[in-house]
């Protein structure tokens, strides 16, 4: 009864082997079917833009090769816009990696990563508020001026859009919170860190009450004003002791 | 003292070393132009750094890529950013699709998956809501080359998905970015 054994045996080998060749196989297809696909799609544009510089008699289409030539020798559409955008793959990419040193920003307490997330995207506001609340809150005696200096840059990199000026104002109250809070935990210290540098607390306080006004200017909500104006009240309490 | 009068040889000489020059010259250009020197120099800011270079909507980009998602395509090898346009009330959509990274269209698009991306980015309720005034998407292929770039504003994205204008013209309103060395070579066996 051996030989049924070896029969089964080599049937869900050959099943086995089928189904992990067949996988790869159908892998294989609907990779090329996308990358088809796109070549298709690319091929049509080239036809609809007439960029293709040969005729289907084999001539040299002329306005093809004229247009082709001013696009390779500008480097340009003549739109920047959608210079911009046709390139905006290396934007994504950069922004992908200064999303990950952010992190590893935080994971490590190292805001040298951040400087790097700076030096890659120099006009987000992202990482200098990142800088500014890390410094706050990994240095018991942060450089200040430092820390003030990436609020002030922030604030002059943020656009006119209501939904980045909610983002900005949402990510600045969690970080200032956040930064209280760590304050408060450390031993020995509390609020007493926190007021012992009367520029730490203006600067969490009065960045509260700054985010908590934009916060309100853009959802019009009551409880947001009463909040900037708490944070306004809390500013009293900040002296060097 | 007469200056030396070139004779005709010395001129012919010179009109062929200018004949020979000048495509020497401009292709050196178009090189140049193309692997972005001046910009490696320092010479001019790239207009994606100069346009798109502001704080990304990542709660806009989680919106689409949802949507994406939802569609069919593959989270793995898809990557999303929503920029502001500098100077203009509406943002950038720009989408990454690497096959390199495991990217596959999937049951997505019906045999026209590039058009198919842009016309989802565009006209979703995602781009309503987070104010997408245009749509950019790149395909990489296996090797990590990038084949294929298109852009279209979503005005005319919206009118080829209501149907007002036909394929064909939506084509011609599209700008594109193709990796021309690359495409020879796929299509050569």
């Amino acid at each position: 009864m051996t030989r049924p054994r070896w029969v089964t045996l080599l049937v869900a080998l050959v099943l086995v082997a089928l189904f992990t060749g067949g996988c790869e196989f159908l892998e294989l297809m609907l990779e090329e079917s996308d990358q088809a696909q796109v070549e298709e799609t690319a091929n049509d544009w080239v036809e609809a833009k007439g960029l293709n510089p040969v005729n289907e008699d084999g001539s040299v289409d002329t306005d093809a090769a004229a247009k082709i030539a001013k696009r390779a020798a500008t480097g340009s559409t003549g739109d920047p816009e959608e210079d911009a955008a046709l390139n905006s793959d290396n934007v994504v990419r950069d922004v992908r990696q200064a999303e990950e040193w952010a992190e590893a920003a935080f994971r490590d307490r190292d805001t040298r990563y951040l400087d790097q997330a700076i030096a890659l995207r120099p006009n987000d506001w992202a990482y200098r508020l990142d800088r500014g609340a890390l410094n706050m809150h990994i240095h018991f005696a942060p450089d200040m001026e430092q820390v003030e200096k990436d609020f002030q840059v922030a604030d002059s990199l943020l656009g006119p859009g209501r939904a980045e000026r909610i983002q900005f104002a949402e990510k600045g109250i969690r970080q200032m919170l956040w930064v209280q809070e760590a304050l408060a935990k450390k031993p020995d210290s509390g609020a007493a860190v926190l007021w012992k540098d009367a520029r730490q607390c203006r600067a969490v306080f009065g960045r509260l009450a700054l985010y908590q006004d934009m916060l309100a200017d853009q959802t019009g909500r009551e409880s947001d004003r009463q909040m900037a104006a708490q944070y306004r009240a809390d500013l009293d309490q900040c002296r060097d002791q | 003292m007469e200056p030396r009068r070139r004779g005709c040889c010395g001129t012919g000489c010179m009109i062929l070393g200018i004949v020979l020059l000048a495509p020497v010259l401009f292709i050196g250009w178009v090189v140049a132009v193309q692997t972005r020197v001046p910009e490696r120099l320092g010479l001019r800011q790239p207009p994606e750094v100069r346009l798109l270079g502001g704080a990304p909507d990542r709660e806009a980009a989680a919106a689409l890529r949802a949507e994406l998602e939802a569609a069919g395509f593959s989270a793995e090898g898809m990557n999303l950013a929503v920029l502001p346009v500098k100077g203009k009330d509406y943002s950038l959509a720009a989408a990454v699709f690497d096959a390199s990274q495991g990217f596959h269209f999937g049951s997505s698009g019906g045999g026209d998956a590039m058009l198919d991306s842009l016309r989802r980015l565009g006209t979703g309720e995602a781009a309503t809501q987070y104010h997408i005034g245009r749509v950019a998407v790149h395909y990489y292929d296996e090797e990590g080359r990038n084949l294929v770039s298109l852009t279209a504003p979503t005005d005319l994205i919206r009118s080829y998905a209501s149907g007002q204008i036909t394929r064909d013209a939506f084509l011609q309103g599209i700008e594109g970015q193709l990796d021309l060395k690359a495409l020879f070579e796929e299509a050569m066996p």
